[in-house]
């Protein structure tokens, strides 16, 4: 009698069992659906936000470009280059000419970076004098061209560069705001939330060892580009079209270096071949080896002795 | 094909739904079919040495099981491992047999040995010789029967979710699993997937960040400072735990939705207090291979103190040139074997130090001694000679220019910085409270995870197709 009894309550109950877990599958699938229907969406949602207002960061930052298209980026000189034009040392400008200044020059910025700078810069602002450090053209790396996509929503030029030479990071941009902002530029911007910049010169002197002995190549020729020098009179041209006088110059190099450039006469040459405008040629200004920082850059106390040769030779003069 | 490949991500896409779709013996067909095109989409040629390679051990094994004479028996086990060391030993050492050799001959200044082969490395060929060297032991030792099912022993052997750097799995662990249908869970999936996003995290994010930085300090060491140089050695472990624990990551995930469970391979490492503890936390699955298939058959901590330092320093410095065919290599072993002797040998007074200084004190100062030895001794991992690794050394004890202001690529650095810390603090989080079982427990965090490890990877990501370290070796 007991036996029956048992075996009843098991027929009776494992069936209620079975309709439970059941149910309770059914529900933590029915959750995992709303999940992922949360989830998608947040994800997308989320980056076009974050995004936003990363712009919106990069945009009040005093960076030199967030500047120049923050609508804040006016100046009488504009500069133009690669790292070496970093040793175009804003405050001593400033102070030995008494004008305003931008300097829009970025380590190893290509050609057609600059040329996009400086057209943006014309068709916003007004500038008294363009100097161009010609060295801009000697290089260009395609991973400097994409790192300028912080500012692709606010440059035509800039976007169709980054398309131009790698549709991957358009394309990315595209399905990702973040990813926009996945560049070393972002995070300058950041740092100058708040902050006034154009100090970016290294105060270090250059090291004792590789003036002794150098690991260089035997040639460091330039390799002439008509892309580069194409580039340069589209700088030149633009800046002439707004009565703006323009100055290519070149700034020093130690001698270790400059020694192994054995065409830079024929580099300065083709530049005033292609575009009409001679380049002042500071190449062995000085080869004191407490004004380098390393073989290419000067520190501060070699910018500051350029800037006065500059001065001297009247290449801020504006007429 | 490497993880983080368009080509991998497309491989993975088609082989998951099919890899469900069917069951039984034409799943581990199937999933041994995959495995090979994985392999031979890096190099084809080589797939007739892991076939006959994967028909030799299991041959091998199935008959050493049936043999009752234990002299035979002891043959046969022989006969394996000297083909699997003879195997790794031609594709791997060669070269440097005969480059080393005609260093000793230029010595001498007799004449040298012209090297003809030009010989390349299989990829994955040091995890699986030792897999396979560990599975005929076991089956010597009796702790396992040989597998008879020829497709489950090829796919424990060549699986491609482990095939190119591990873990190295042991086959009590994973046969088992290749014999039972796994079936397709939302809960595996969402792990496993969890899981392949934080290595991917770990590997596109921090490791290949840092790796640029790195290059830089280690190919031109004279341009730099010292404070450079040291910040470079520090990045460069961050940067190999990232990448080979990332790798690890997304190899234990892609398992996970296939329904496997694969060991773990890091136990937050940086954390450790000593080098043992140290080495019981670091590339788990080769540190306890060594153990159990060299240290322990050379004798261990048995018979007495001096053997037992012998057989560290042995295990040390073979496990350093598994890494790599290269001196550099050896010494790395040879400087993490005197570590763990001289651990040993100060042993009484490092416990009198415990005692009488805080354990808040204590415990973060070991951890920061522990871990600025392994930096330096990764010196020589990292550089490609001798020449290189001194030149390193000789700029960071230096002490030349340890000014932050003069740092060149500050922004990098604080980038660097920045993401490093993230990840100690995840790391330091994650020791109580398993990523896993959070994922699987609070919906809440799922939705946060998955969406802060996505935005992550796009706003920090480098995205270069850089191949994973641990892969070369």
């Amino acid at each position: 009698m007991k036996e029956s009894v048992i075996e009843n309550t098991i027929e009776i109950k494992a069936p209620s069992i079975e309709v439970e877990i059941k149910s309770e599958v059914a529900k933590k699938e029915k959750n995992r659906l709303w999940l992922y229907l949360v989830l998608i969406p947040l994800i997308f949602l989320g980056d076009r936000g974050i995004g936003a207002f990363l712009e919106y960061l990069t945009m009040t930052s005093n960076l030199r470009y967030s500047k120049l298209y923050n609508g804040k980026g006016e100046a009488d000189i504009v500069i133009l280059g690669n790292s070496r034009g970093n040793g175009y040392y804003e405050p001593e400008i400033r102070k030995i000419t008494g004008m305003t200044t931008l300097n829009l020059s970025y380590n190893a910025l290509p050609g057609e970076i600059g040329q996009a700078l400086i057209e943006d810069y014309f068709e916003r602002y007004k500038a008294k004098l363009v100097i161009v450090d010609v060295s801009l053209v000697m290089k260009t790396e395609d991973q400097v061209i994409t790192s300028f996509r912080p500012y692709m929503s606010k440059s035509e030029k800039i976007s169709a560069l980054i398309q131009d030479v790698s549709p991957a990071t358009a394309r990315g941009c595209k399905i990702s705001r973040l990813y926009q902002y996945n560049s070393e530029l972002f995070h300058r911007a950041l740092y100058y939330l708040g902050k006034q910049e154009g100090d970016w010169i290294l105060n270090k002197q250059i090291k004792e060892e590789l003036l002794t002995h150098d690991n260089l190549a035997d040639s460091l020729d330039v390799v002439i580009k008509q892309g580069g020098l194409d580039n340069l009179k589209a700088i030149a041209e633009v800046a002439k079209k707004h009565n703006t006088k323009v100055e290519f110059v070149i700034a020093p190099y130690h001698s270790i270096w400059l020694n192994k450039i054995h065409n830079i006469k024929d580099f300065l040459a083709a530049i005033k071949n292609n575009t009409g405008v001679e380049v002042r040629d500071y190449c062995r200004f000085t080869n004191d080896k407490t004004c380098y920082s390393d073989y290419l850059h000067l520190n501060k106390k070699g910018s500051l002795l350029y800037m006065k040769k500059l001065q001297d030779d009247g290449v801020f003069a504006l007429k | 094909m490497i993880f983080n490949s368009i080509h991998f991500l497309e491989f993975i896409l088609i082989f998951i739904p099919l890899y469900y779709f069917f069951k039984g013996k034409l799943r581990l067909w199937f999933t041994l079919g995959a495995s090979y095109f994985f392999y031979g989409y890096w190099d084809y040629r080589f797939l007739a040495l892991v076939l006959a390679s994967t028909i030799f051990e299991y041959n091998l094994a199935l008959y050493l099981e049936k043999t009752e004479d234990e002299k035979k028996r002891k043959r046969l086990l022989i006969t394996s491992i000297v083909f699997n060391l003879i195997t790794l030993g031609f594709f791997k050492y060669f070269n440097f047999f005969i480059e080393s050799t005609n260093g000793i001959l230029g010595l001498f200044g007799t004449g040298t040995i012209h090297n003809t082969l030009h010989i390349i490395l299989p990829i994955g060929i040091s995890f699986y010789t030792f897999q396979a060297i560990s599975y005929t032991t076991d089956i010597y030792k009796r702790k396992i029967k040989a597998e008879t099912d020829f497709a489950a022993f090829s796919v424990y052997s060549i699986f491609f979710a482990k095939l190119t750097a591990g873990p190295i799995l042991r086959a009590h662990d994973f046969l088992p699993q290749l014999k039972t249908d796994q079936k397709f869970t939302w809960d595996n999936f969402e792990t496993g997937l969890a899981r392949v996003l934080l290595g991917f995290a770990k590997k596109i994010i921090i490791a290949d960040s840092l790796g640029s930085f790195v290059g830089t300090a280690f190919a031109f060491p004279e341009k730099y400072s010292s404070l450079y140089l040291i910040i470079g050695i520090i990045f460069y472990s961050f940067q190999i735990y990232c990448d080979f624990s990332g790798y690890s990551d997304i190899a234990i995930g892609l398992a996970r939705i296939l329904g496997y469970r694969f060991p773990q391979n890091f136990n937050f490492p940086y954390l450790a207090k000593n080098f043992s503890e140290f080495w019981s936390r670091w590339h788990m699955s080769l540190s306890s291979w060594l153990r159990e298939y060299l240290y322990i058959p050379l004798g261990g901590n048995r018979n007495g103190k001096f053997n037992a330092y012998r057989n560290l320093m042995i295990t040390m410095l073979l496990g350093g040139l598994w890494h790599g065919a290269n001196w550099t290599f050896v010494v790395w072993g040879g400087l993490n074997g005197i570590y763990l002797v001289a651990q040993r040998l100060i042993l009484p007074t490092t416990d009198r130090i415990a005692k009488l200084v805080p354990k808040q004190l204590f415990v973060p100062t070991a951890m920061i001694i522990v871990f600025l030895l392994t930096c330096f001794s990764r010196i020589f991992f990292r550089s490609n000679n001798f020449e290189g690794a001194f030149e390193m050394i000789k700029g960071i004890f230096s002490f030349n220019d340890m000014s932050f202001s003069h740092l060149p690529n500050m922004f990098v650095i604080i980038k660097n910085i920045g993401l490093i810390s993230i990840l100690m603090v995840l790391e330091y989080v994650h020791q109580s409270n398993d990523f896993e079982e959070l994922v699987l427990k609070s919906p809440t965090f799922k939705i946060i995870a998955f969406s802060v490890i996505l935005w992550m990877i796009a706003l920090f990501g480098t995205f270069s197709d850089s191949q994973f370290i641990y892969i070369q070796f």
